[in-house]
C-alpha cells in the first residue's frame, strides 16, 4: 500500500479555455487531515470534484488510495467518501431509508447492521426512524458524514463541511472529523473557509489562488515558518499577499 | 444490473412518499371510475330509450348493445390515458430527476460506484414501476366498475383483454416518463424541465395526429379513427411520414381494438404494438445518452 492517500500531477481543469484549476501537483499522506484553503472561485470545489471522479480532468493525472482517476474510477469511488456542500438528501424518507440507499449503492448487501454501527459511532442512532424533513442543518451534515463513511472509505472528501452551521454544529462536526481520523484512521481532505477550524482540525494545509497551488506544508511547520504572525488567518493573508 | 435495481427500488420508495406521485394514483383511479360511470350512464340511457321504443313500437328490435363488448363501458379510459396519463407520466419523470439535482444528491450518487446508465435506467425503472402500480390499481377499479355497471363480472377472456389494454398503456407511457427524466436531467431551469415534455406531449397527442390523420375528421374528436378517408396524395405522404410517430394514435387504435370497442378495426394491432415498442426503446436509448455533467449541473428556479 502506497504511503500517499492522494497524489496529483499537473492536474488541470479548464472551462471554455479558462482554467479553473491549473497544474495542481499535490501530495497528501495517509492519516492526514488536509485543509485546502482559498478564496471563493480559487478552484477548491473543482479540485474535490476531480478527485471524487465527478469531473474529468482536462489534463494531468491523479491517484486516490493508489488508484488512477482516469483508469480506475470505480475503484476510486469505492475508496472514498464524499460530503458535498449543502446536500439535502431525501426529506420524505427516514434517516435509515436514506442511508440504506447509499449503503446499497456502495455494495453493502445488508445495510441495517452497518447503519446502526455508524449511527452509534456518530451518536445519532436515536433519529434512525425519523424523516429528514424535520432535521436541522447540523443534523443533515451528520447524515452526510454517516453516508460518507458507511462503506468504511480510506479517504474522506468534505467540501465546506462547516458552511452554515451554528457554533454547536461546528464543534460537533470538528470533533467527528478528528475521531474519524484518529479512531478509524481515515485520511480527510477538506475544503474550508474557516481558518480557526483548520487550526483545530488539520495536520497539513494547501492554499489555492486562481486555480494554482501557491502553498503546501504541514500545519506545524506553517505556524513555525511565520514567526511574526499570531494566527493562521494572518499567515493565510500573508501567503496570499506574497503570491499576488 | 444490481445497481439499476437499487436505484429503482429507491425511486419506487421515494415515489410512494411524494404528493405528486400519490396524486397520480388518485387521478388514475378517479379516471377509471369516471370512465366506468360515463360508460354505465351511456349504457343505462340507451337501454331505457330502447325499452320505451320497443313498448311504443309494439314490436321487438335488437338492443343496440347486443353483441357489444362489456369493455365498451371503459371506452373513455383510452382517451384519459392519452390526455392525462401521458402528461402525468412526464411530470413524474421530471420531478424524479429534478429532485436529485435540486437536493444535491445527484453528486453523492455519482460519487458512488454506480454507472451513469445504471442510475438513469434505475430511475426510469422505478418511476415506471410506480406507473405500473397505478395502472394495476386503475385496471382493478375498471374491472369492478364494469361489474357494478352491468351487474355481472367480466369473463376470463374479457379480464385478459382489460389487462392487455393496461399493459399497452404502460408501454405507451414509457416514452413520456423517459422524456420527463431526460428533460429533468438536462434542463438548466426547473420551469424549462417541465415545459419541454409538455410541448412534446402537445405535439405527439395533438399536432402530429392532426397532420397525419386530418383526412379522418372524426378521429380528431373520438378515441379511435374513423374508416372514411380521402385519397389525397398530400395526406398519404403525411400519413406515411408521421404515421409511425403518431404514438397516441397507435395507442388509441391498439387499445380500442384490444377492448373490442365498436367502430374499431381490430386488425393490424401488431403494427400499433411495434410502433409503441420502438418509441419506448428509442426513448430509453435517448435516456442513456444523458451525461454525468448535465445531471450535476446546478438547477435554477
Amino acid at each position: 500500500m502506497t504511503e500517499l492517500a492522494i497524489r496529483t500531477s499537473r492536474l488541470t481543469k479548464t472551462y471554455n479555455g479558462t482554467p479553473a484549476l491549473d497544474d495542481l501537483t499535490i501530495e497528501v499522506k495517509r492519516g492526514e487531515v488536509f485543509g485546502l484553503l482559498g478564496h471563493n472561485g480559487a478552484g477548491k470545489t473543482t479540485t474535490v470534484s476531480l478527485l471524487t471522479t465527478l469531473l474529468d480532468p482536462s489534463s494531468g493525472s491523479a491517484e486516490v488510495d493508489g488508484h488512477d482517476l482516469a483508469r480506475d474510477a470505480v475503484r476510486v469511488r469505492r475508496s472514498i467518501g464524499y460530503l458535498p456542500e449543502n446536500v439535502e438528501f431525501y426529506d420524505a424518507l427516514t434517516l435509515e431509508e436514506n442511508l440504506a440507499f447509499f449503503a446499497r449503492l456502495s455494495g453493502i448487501a445488508k445495510p441495517a447492521a452497518r447503519i446502526a454501527e455508524v449511527l452509534r459511532f456518530l451518536d445519532f442512532d436515536r433519529h434512525e426512524r425519523e424523516r429528514l424533513a424535520a432535521f436541522s442543518k447540523g443534523m443533515r451534515q451528520r447524515v452526510g458524514i454517516a453516508q460518507a463513511i458507511l462503506h468504511a472509505p480510506s479517504v474522506l472528501f468534505l467540501d465546506e463541511p462547516t458552511s452554515g452551521l451554528d457554533p454547536t454544529g461546528v464543534k460537533m462536526l470538528r470533533d467527528t472529523i478528528i475521531r474519524l481520523n484518529r479512531e478509524l484512521g481515515m485520511t480527510v481532505f477538506m475544503n474550508t473557509h474557516l481558518l480557526a477550524e483548520v487550526t483545530k482540525t488539520c495536520t497539513s494545509i494547501g492554499v489555492l489562488r486562481a486555480g494554482r497551488l501557491i502553498y503546501q506544508d504541514s500545519l506545524e511547520r506553517t505556524l513555525e515558518s511565520f514567526p511574526g504572525q499570531d494566527s493562521l488567518e494572518e499567515i493565510y493573508l500573508q501567503i496570499e499577499t506574497d503570491a499576488a | 444490473m444490481r445497481q439499476v435495481l437499487v436505484v429503482a427500488r429507491h425511486e419506487l420508495r421515494s415515489a410512494a412518499r411524494e404528493r405528486l406521485a400519490l396524486a397520480l394514483l388518485v387521478v388514475f383511479l378517479g379516471m377509471a371510475l369516471v370512465s366506468s360511470s360515463i360508460g354505465w350512464a351511456s349504457h343505462h340511457t340507451v337501454t331505457k330509450v330502447y325499452e320505451q321504443t320497443v313498448i311504443q313500437m309494439g314490436r321487438h328490435v335488437p338492443n343496440p348493445f347486443t353483441g357489444v363488448s362489456p369493455l365498451e363501458i371503459t371506452r373513455n379510459t383510452v382517451v384519459y390515458i392519452v390526455l392525462i396519463g401521458a402528461l402525468l407520466a412526464a411530470v413524474v419523470g421530471v420531478r424524479s430527476a429534478v429532485r436529485d439535482r435540486r437536493s444535491g444528491v445527484a453528486d453523492l450518487i455519482l460519487s458512488r460506484p454506480v454507472g451513469t446508465h445504471a442510475y438513469t435506467l434505475g430511475k426510469l425503472l422505478g418511476v415506471h414501476a410506480w406507473i405500473g402500480i397505478v395502472l394495476v390499481a386503475a385496471a382493478s377499479v375498471s374491472w369492478v366498475g364494469v361489474w357494478f355497471a352491468l351487474k355481472a363480472p367480466l369473463s376470463a377472456s374479457e379480464t385478459l383483454s382489460l389487462a392487455q389494454f393496461f399493459a399497452l398503456a404502460w408501454l405507451f407511457l414509457v416514452p413520456f416518463s423517459a422524456l420527463g427524466l431526460i428533460a429533468g436531467a438536462r434542463s438548466r431551469h426547473e420551469s424549462t424541465a417541465l415545459l419541454v415534455p409538455i410541448l412534446v406531449w402537445v405535439a405527439v397527442v395533438f399536432a402530429i395526429p392532426q397532420l397525419g390523420t386530418a383526412q379522418h375528421p372524426s378521429a380528431l374528436l373520438n378515441p379511435v379513427p374513423s374508416g372514411a378517408s380521402t385519397a389525397d396524395l398530400l395526406f398519404k405522404v403525411n400519413q406515411a411520414v408521421l404515421g409511425p410517430v403518431s404514438i397516441a394514435e397507435h395507442f388509441k387504435h391498439g387499445g380500442g381494438a384490444i377492448l373490442h370497442l365498436r367502430d374499431v378495426d381490430s386488425t393490424a394491432i401488431g403494427g400499433d404494438v411495434v410502433s409503441l415498442t420502438v418509441a419506448a426503446v428509442l426513448s430509453v436509448v435517448a435516456l442513456t445518452l444523458v451525461g454525468r455533467s448535465s445531471m450535476r449541473r446546478p438547477l435554477y428556479e
